[in-house]
């Protein structure tokens, strides 16, 4: 073979490996940014952030497991009562975080979500550890597809579907439909919400239950490619924070741009530097991101006055 | 001299403990005394950033993670050498964790040491150096030329214990101590007083990072084993939950939180995922009942009437200044609220 075909062939290659890399970033991208968006409808309402978010996705993943795989249910009752769970335990802890956070202190419902953390990774572990990590059957339909040269797997692409369809709904909701003028006017002014007659305690729970079915419809989604753990969250938890971080924990389309650079980086620096370099780089842009947003939403409450 | 009582009788009670379990109970009831102080030595090092300047740390498994592996690389199995190397090592990660206060607080800080903790993780387990995610198994270590077995590393780990609760009560006490409250209950003023609070955050963060060192130090020789795994997010929350179950403001905070984790999972023999669902329910009734801790709530009423009798000076001359060691911790909160 002459030189020049070898050259041409290490192109193609090269080419090929960008195309599925940048595929499987954008898979990562859509997967932080359902999270992220959900993190930042739930700062929005609530001046929070919640630790225990993944935990809720996974407890609700562990529901749809023991009804839909283990007890043989139909696998929409299973995605139901998953999707219940999600919804009783974000109602409970949104609940309790606004009443901690309007007694004054802003560490206590944080502190808090951290023990509901330890509390729900318990019961994970408690009721369906120590069998096999569990395989998800996939809900959807899987195929592949070939894109500009690259085999495509359909995980992939509903996952991009679901959060393209996600954000224009949750635009539409946000800026079209009264509930979210609503929800809009109670983030923007409590007080001024509250005296045209808004129930901003019931806005905010309306933003938790969203953000945390968000959360749930992700681990739903990219589930049937891993396995199903107490730990499935964790590493997507923290990649959705540093997406959010981007948008300073304020805006949707910025957590959006933080998980598609997050996710593209991750998938390039996996695939042309080393696969153990994949989990770093979150961590990375987290704290670069303190550095680079000083006035965001990063700054405590107190000081922003 | 009064003083010297006060301040020296609980670490004392705690370092004849360690001496009598670590001689006296059997193997893995010495263990599990070991465990509970250096949870313990951690949490009191924890107590520093939440409880005195006032900040939410999950990072501190990665600095415990950092003095047991500098402990464990540079020590050479001996037991002073690697005690001083987990407070020096433990000084400097603590000064870094602490840097991001001058920028981000709150929940902003909280994420950047939670992913302080799991780069830690993440660099460990890709430097096969170190042992990489398997881990390494370690030798006995020596003190002064005599294995330090498990009834020594007992005892070592009650000694420290106790002068890290010395040490952590005289600077509560002192002006360092006096200015890390300031600035947490209320920044503006200590600021108008001349106190630097970035200045003030970073010292605590630096100091707690010193504890927690020297307790993964310790907890590595008592495993004899060093992973990144031993050292990962859930050490750290349950570090939190240690601090905050106890009373975050208070001195023996940790010491019940720690010995309520690791005794209370003994004595009631569950297992691993049991304790975390009790801990971590206990610390959100904690946090929703009783913010100030199960310390406070429990000694709160021995403290009021302690006081009220020296207010009518029944004790004398020195109850002004007994007041000050005795209640350092209601004092601020009753003037702010």
């Amino acid at each position: 073979m002459s030189k020049p075909t070898i050259a041409l062939n290490s192109m193609i290659q090269f080419l090929a490996g960008a195309g599925s890399a940048a595929f499987y970033g954008l898979f990562l991208a859509s997967l932080y940014a359902l999270v992220g968006m959900g993190v930042v409808l739930i700062f929005r309402s609530t001046r929070t952030v919640n630790f225990a978010h993944g935990q809720f996705a996974v407890t609700g993943g562990f529901v749809f497991l023991q009804s839909a795989q283990l007890m043989h249910m139909p696998v929409a009752v299973g995605l139901l009562l998953g999707a219940l769970t999600v919804v009783v335990l974000s109602l409970v802890w949104g609940r309790m975080s606004l009443s901690m956070e309007r007694r004054g202190d802003d560490l206590i419902p944080l502190i808090g979500s951290f023990g509901l953390f330890l509390a729900l990774d318990g019961i994970a572990v408690m009721i369906w550890g120590g069998q096999e990590p569990f395989v998800i059957a996939p809900i959807l339909p899987e195929f592949q597809v070939k894109v500009a040269g690259t085999v495509v797997d359909s995980v992939y692409l509903w996952i991009l579907a679901t959060f393209l369809i996600c954000s224009l709904l949750l635009g539409f909701f946000m800026q079209r439909t009264s509930v979210g003028l609503k929800l809009r006017a109670s983030v923007q002014n409590r007080e001024a919400a509250e005296l045209i007659g808004i129930p901003t305690r019931r806005m905010a729970l309306i933003a938790w239950v969203i953000g945390s079915i968000l959360a749930f419809v992700a681990l739903m989604l990219f589930v049937p490619r891993s396995y199903l753990e107490d730990t499935s969250m964790q590493a997507i938890l923290l990649s959705a924070f540093a997406a959010a971080a981007v948008g300073g924990f304020e805006s949707f389309s910025g957590a959006a741009l933080g998980a598609l650079v997050l996710g593209i980086a991750e998938a390039l620096s996996g695939r042309y530097i080393a696969s153990s370099l994949q989990a770093i780089v979150p961590l990375i842009v987290i704290i670069l991101m303190i550095f680079a947003n000083p006035r965001g939403a990063f700054v405590v409450r107190g000081q922003r006055q | 001299m009064k003083m010297v009582v006060r301040r020296g009788l609980g670490p004392l009670a705690i370092a004849i403990l360690g001496v009598c379990g670590g001689y006296f109970l059997g193997g893995y009831d010495a263990y599990v005394l070991g465990i509970w102080f250096i949870y313990a030595l951690a949490g009191l090092g924890l107590t520093f950033a939440v409880g005195w300047v006032g900040e939410i740390s999950v990072g501190h498994a990665g600095i415990m993670a950092v003095g047991a592996y500098a402990a464990a690389e540079l020590a050479n199995g001996n037991v002073v050498g690697g005690l001083l190397i987990g407070i020096a090592s433990g000084l400097v990660i603590g000064f870094i964790v602490g840097l991001p206060t001058i920028r981000v607080r709150g929940f902003g800080l909280a994420i950047v040491t939670l992913a302080f903790v799991e780069l830690v993780g993440a660099v460990i387990s890709n430097v096969p150096q170190l042992g990489g995610a398997s881990g390494i198994f370690l030798t006995i270590p020596a003190l002064f030329g005599t294995p330090a077995d498990l009834p020594m590393l007992v005892v070592i780990s009650g000694v420290i214990l106790a002068a890290g609760i010395v040490i952590a009560g005289v600077l509560r006490d002192s002006t360092l101590g006096k200015s890390w409250r300031a600035v947490r209950d209320n920044e503006p003023l200590a600021r108008a007083l001349g106190i630097n609070p970035a200045l003030m955050r970073v010292t605590a963060f630096a100091i707690s990072g010193a504890y927690c060192g020297v307790a993964g130090a310790l907890l590595s020789w008592m495993l004899q084993y060093l992973s990144p795994d031993s050292f990962d997010l859930l050490l750290s929350i349950n570090l939190l939950a240690i601090v905050v179950i106890g009373g975050k403001d208070e001195l023996y905070g940790s010491l019940l939180g720690a010995g309520l984790l690791t005794v209370g999972g003994e004595v009631l023999r569950v297992t691993a995922a049991v304790q975390g669902v009790a801990f971590g329910l206990a610390l959100l009734i904690v946090v929703w009942l009783l913010p100030q801790g199960l310390v406070p709530a429990l000694v709160g009423p021995i403290r009021r009437r302690l006081r009220a009798s020296e207010r009518m000076g029944t004790r004398g001359a020195a109850s002004s200044n007994a007041m000050a060691t005795e209640l350092p911790s209601s004092a601020p909160t009753a003037a702010d609220k």
